[in-house]
């Protein structure tokens, strides 16, 4: 039987940003948009979409003058994503 | 791994065996471009400390006052530059919770060298030695517990002498004090100088280019 894949984690971007975020206590806006290679206005959408289901944190500050954004996995962030694992897990099985 | 550079990642909609692949390939990356660099930190301290010391054994061999010794200070002063001007991350670069945690414990190992100074003044020049053997004792625990987080056994092997070769320092006093009286002059007691710098050649420089190398050639492998 095949268990429900989380819809909001179940795109390419924002399973990326979940799947790095994970394994770090907090990553950088520049380091993200690298690693997904994405633009910025597509991250920052997605990020967004993350931030108000309640999986991702995201911290605005400066460093000197430069803007600079932390976002990091919240506790509902993990559960939501250990629970997608699980699902995808039946799919392969 | 550098594919999402070249295909950026898109809002498509994945099936089970692409997912899975992405969740291994996002986290692989990000561990790797984490171990880049991780033994810069410690050829810095180790190297600061190495050559502050050899610096005040030949102001010591040369007579220059005591006052010179102050340079021993410029340790943490230099260590801290360094380590601000060559970050071994990027500011952009994650933090994990192991960065935190390996940062509290040299944080705490470094505060605890505060009282080590205090109780060492406080007690005065015959205590001279235990300095020495208390600082290598504290980094070495620092190193090991560094070791024991990280999983690195470079770092625990580092740590481990330096606990066992802090031991030279009392055995280097029990034989001085078995020599005839009047013989020990200050050369001799500058030697525990040369010990401190080969201990912390053995548990910092050495560990530190080993891990230098096993990164850097590990981040050339994987292109990150």
């Amino acid at each position: 039987m095949f268990k429900e894949l989380n819809p909001l984690l179940h795109s390419e971007l924002r399973l990326a940003v979940m799947s790095i975020l994970i394994g770090v206590e907090s990553a950088d806006f520049v380091y993200l948009r690298k690693q997904t290679g994405t633009t910025a206005g597509n991250l920052s959408v997605q990020l967004d979409k993350l931030a108000k289901a309640g999986y991702i944190g995201i911290e605005k500050s400066f460093r000197g003058k430069m803007p600079r954004t932390v976002c990091r996995i919240t506790e509902r962030g993990r559960n939501a994503f250990a629970e997608y694992v699980d699902a995808l897990k039946s799919y392969i099985e | 791994m550098e594919t999402q550079k070249n295909t950026p990642l898109e809002n498509r909609e994945l099936n089970a065996a692409e997912s899975l692949a992405l969740i291994n390939r996002m986290i692989e990356t990000t561990r790797n471009r984490l171990n880049r660099n991780s033994g810069r930190p410690f050829l810095f301290w180790g190297y600061t400390t190495v050559i502050i010391s050899l610096m005040n054994y030949l102001f010591n061999i040369a007579g220059w006052p005591p006052s010179w010794s102050l340079t021993w200070f410029l340790i943490p002063v230099i260590g801290f530059l360094l380590m601000q001007l060559f970050p071994a991350k990027k500011v952009t670069e994650p933090r994990t919770e192991i960065d935190r945690i390996v940062g509290v414990v040299w944080a705490t190992a470094t505060l605890s060298l505060i009282p080590i100074f205090a109780i060492v003044i406080f007690h005065g020049l015959s205590y001279r030695h235990s300095l020495f053997e208390l600082i290598v004792l504290v980094m070495a625990i620092a190193t090991t517990i560094t070791g024991r987080i990280v999983r690195s056994k470079i770092y625990i092997f580092g740590g481990y002498a330096g606990m066992g070769l802090s031991v030279l320092f009392a055995l280097y006093d029990y034989w001085l004090k078995r020599l005839p009286a009047g013989t020990v002059d200050a050369s001799l007691l500058c030697n525990e100088i040369l010990i401190f710098a080969a201990i912390f050649v053995i548990m910092m420089i050495i560990p530190g280019h080993i891990l230098c190398y096993r990164s850097n050639r590990q981040a050339k492998q994987h292109h990150v």
